[in-house]
């Protein structure tokens, strides 16, 4: 299988040097690729980090430069949000939890570089779902389901309550009870993640999931999801999660370990195996052979096969000069794959089936200004 | 280092290259590779850019990659605008194609370009400063924009307002004046041998139509200019022209109301802001009669 | 509650403000808002952000600095609903004295 390569992206992170010889044609399918994929904030940090932002050809330097300002902008407004739900759930005093995007720039992780996060993702134990919600409701948050059906599904099958909207930001907080839906098949436990979980260096009212665990939800999450129009992303998300981890072989080893004591040691392999083809993440041999070692994480041949197939594919960027004539199908069966994961076979069906019958509205043009709020 | 035009091709080799490669134009200051196989763009393209530079076909570099396509459906009876193979839209009829395409890149601008403070604003450049009339839709901006561009104004942009956070100035991007509805006839009668764009009917906006920007403006694309008056205009029916002087923390709250990345540059945003209001003079600016208005402006003093 | 109220502001560095003649114009960057402020009320806002060393504002401190003379026990009441007012817009804190 020769697939359209992502040198250009590649380079980016692994070899920032050659960035200041691109060129103009590269940069132009650069940008694109990125802007594709959701990362043109974190190639602009990357590119401004290896060679600084004068060094780029001030065609493609401005449009970085956009891209960085964006990145800014929703980070400041990330760190007023953490704070507001912050004093919500304290009021109850129940603690904080960060998950995903809203974690890594907390904890100033590598992985927060330039990476838009507009949703904010908590994880609270199931026994204490019911005040965390009354909590942020009575701070302001509403509940963003659009139906009746939305609401029951979420409740009985997920792994959150439907997302939370507040009524004056606009802003929207996930709230997580487990890493994995209800319905699907595997498990990791929710106590193990919080138990672990460790404090902000300079708040420790507001904790992250442990490095290890943050590696473990993004593979967990990534290889789980049926949508990968932002896979690169995600798959980015772990390169640099890993490259934190450091180089030590026992942060190698633990990872390992700690993905088969949660249940998580197939999307680890997935995650491990992907983001050294596609990134050329520095996975050490030994890590690779441990993975291998690890009951129930690598697929068998023919699965792999097909697993390659397709998530190479559909980890690329959603443009035409990363896709084949393969890449459309690749995606559909990994969105069915997706919900195949999620649910068994009879709630999946009945699940698409709504899905398939009931219209969904089109998207709105953009087409006037957003209003800053005036007294 | 002579330039080629849009002008410099045939209609026929126009629409030919459109449908195949598509081509790169400099649209000041941006670089817009388009595409598009449906004949009323290449057609709107040749009459309203005729005068703007057209890049080799081996162009390395282009800001944005647009292009507006049939709809998957059969008949061809809608059409689509793709920014690099996304649709942020959803599609409108053939006939509405061009002004999808005008519509698209003042999106692909307002949207990703945050090196620039942009501003829902028509602007316009006399004596060395720079007109700025933020408006929402109805305000009648545009008729006052084609209308005074028509009367000898520079012509910086009709919908956007670019304004350089570190010079202060603002860069122009002159492009075809959008006009709707009774707008069309006024202007038609008020410059009879002036160029149109294709006419779109029964669009959600109405009828309408793009004027094309002034050789001059377009010849002077390239020169930014310092703001001198924000005019904040409103069209009302039967009502003498009036210019009335508008305190400016008033002015700051609604300009900033008209900008679509003044949040997104935080506080450069609001300084570049605030000092475009303390070097300009700012009016409420009503009228119901074009003949009444022109004079007004005309007659404009200078800002201290 | 005290009875007299030290107000502080620990968000100076996300505040912009402007003034002309017609008024005051607030930037809060961690927000992302601008707010129009009568004269008055931005004069004690602006107050407020050039802090005294101690790190506090009095109410009636405020209101002396803001009339140039003593005020009344009225002006001391009005400058602390403004600086309520501030308060519910999470500009500044109110601290014990």
């Amino acid at each position: 299988m020769t697939l359209a390569p992502i040198n250009l992206l590649r380079q980016v992170w692994r070899d920032p040097t050659a960035i200041a010889a691109m060129s103009l044609t590269d940069w132009d399918l650069l940008i694109r690729q990125g802007r594709a994929a959701d990362l043109l904030g974190q190639i602009a940090q990357a590119c401004d980090a290896g060679c600084g932002f004068m060094n780029i050809p001030s065609q493609p330097r401005q449009h970085l430069q956009s891209a960085a300002l964006l990145a800014q902008r929703q980070r400041r407004e990330l760190v007023w949000e953490v704070e507001k739900i912050r004093e919500a759930l304290g009021a109850k005093g129940l603690p904080l939890v960060l998950l995903k995007g809203a974690a890594y720039a907390m904890s100033n992780s590598a992985a927060a570089c330039g990476r838009l996060v507009s949703d904010v993702d908590i994880l609270v134990r199931r026994d204490d779902l019911a005040a965390a919600e009354s909590a942020l409701l009575q701070r302001g948050w509403v509940s963003a389901a659009q139906n009746e059906y939305e609401q029951r599904y979420y409740r009985r099958w997920m792994h959150e309550i439907p997302p939370m909207k507040h009524f004056q930001r606009g802003t929207v907080i996930d709230v997580h009870h487990a890493i994995l839906p209800l319905s699907g098949r595997l498990h990791p436990s929710t106590d193990r993640l919080l138990v672990a979980a460790r404090p902000l260096a300079d708040d420790p009212t507001v904790k992250v999931l442990s490095p290890l665990d943050l590696v473990l939800h993004s593979a967990a999450h990534l290889f789980h999801e049926g949508e990968l129009g932002k896979g690169l992303r995600g798959l980015l998300d772990i390169d640099r999660l890993l490259m934190e981890l450091g180089g030590p072989a026992q942060g190698w080893a633990d990872l390992v370990a700690r993905a088969h004591e949660l249940e998580l040691q197939r999307p680890l392999f997935y995650a491990l195996r992907y983001a050294a083809i596609l990134l050329g993440t520095p996975v050490p041999t030994a890590a690779s052979e441990a993975m291998a070692a690890v009951p129930g994480a690598r697929p068998s041949g023919v699965l792999l096969s097909l697993m390659d197939q397709l998530f190479l594919r559909a980890l690329r960027p959603p443009h035409a000069s990363t896709s084949d004539e393969f890449t459309p199908i690749a995606r559909f069966l990994l969105y069915v794959r997706g919900h195949w994961l999620r649910m068994p076979p009879w709630l999946l069906t009945q699940h698409l089936t709504r899905k398939l019958l009931t219209p969904t509205k089109p998207p709105k043009p953009a087409q006037t200004p957003t209003a800053t709020g005036a007294a | 280092m002579s330039q080629e035009t849009v002008a410099s091709l045939t209609p026929v080799e126009l629409e030919r290259r459109l449908k195949r490669d598509g081509i790169f134009l400099r649209l000041p200051p941006f670089v817009f590779k388009i595409q598009s196989p449906i004949p009323i763009v290449a057609q709107g393209i040749a009459e309203l850019y005729a005068d703007y530079e057209l890049l080799a076909d081996d162009t390395e570099f282009a800001d944005f990659h647009v292009s507006v396509v049939y709809g998957r459906r059969l008949p061809r009876r809608l059409c689509v605008f793709e920014l690099d193979g996304q649709r942020p839209f959803t599609p409108l009829a053939v006939g509405e194609a061009f002004a999808f395409l005008e519509w698209g890149m003042n999106w692909c601008v307002t949207g990703y370009c945050h090196t620039l403070l942009t501003l829902h604003a028509a602007v316009l450049e006399r004596h060395g400063r720079v007109l700025i009339m933020p408006a929402p839709p109805g305000s009648g901006k545009s008729t006052l924009c084609a209308a005074l561009m028509l009367d000898g104004w520079r012509l910086l942009s009709d919908e956007m307002a670019l304004l350089d956070p570190v010079t202060g100035l603002v860069t122009p991007a002159p492009r075809p004046v959008s006009l709707k509805n009774g707008s069309i006839e006024i202007i038609r009668r008020r410059a009879p041998t002036a160029s149109w764009g294709p006419t779109a009917h029964d669009t959600q906006k109405g009828t309408v139509a793009h004027l094309r920007a002034s050789s001059s403006s377009v010849a002077r694309a390239t020169e930014p200019g310092l703001p001198g008056w924000v005019v904040f205009p409103q069209y009302l029916a039967d009502v003498p022209a009036q210019l009335l002087p508008r305190p400016k923390a008033a002015s700051l709250m609604q300009l900033a109301q008209n900008s679509f990345n003044q949040h997104v540059l935080g506080k450069a945003g609001f300084d570049a802001l605030a000092d475009v209001i303390a070097r300009s003079d700012c009016y409420d600016f009503s009228y119901a009669q074009l003949d009444e208005a022109l004079p007004l402006f005309a007659a404009l003093p200078l800002p201290s | 509650m005290p009875t007299v109220a030290g107000w502080t502001c620990r968000r100076r560095a996300d505040l912009s403000l402007r003034r002309w003649p017609d008024g005051w114009v607030l930037f809060d960057e961690a927000q992302g808002q601008l707010q129009c402020l009568t004269l008055v009320s931005g004069e004690l806002l602006a107050l407020l952000l050039r802090c005294p060393a101690r790190g506090y504002w009095s109410s009636t401190e405020l209101a002396q600095a803001l009339m140039d003379e003593t005020p009344s026990d009225a002006d001391v009441a009005s400058v602390e609903a403004v600086a309520v007012a501030f308060q519910s817009m999470q500009l500044i804190e109110r601290c014990q004295v």
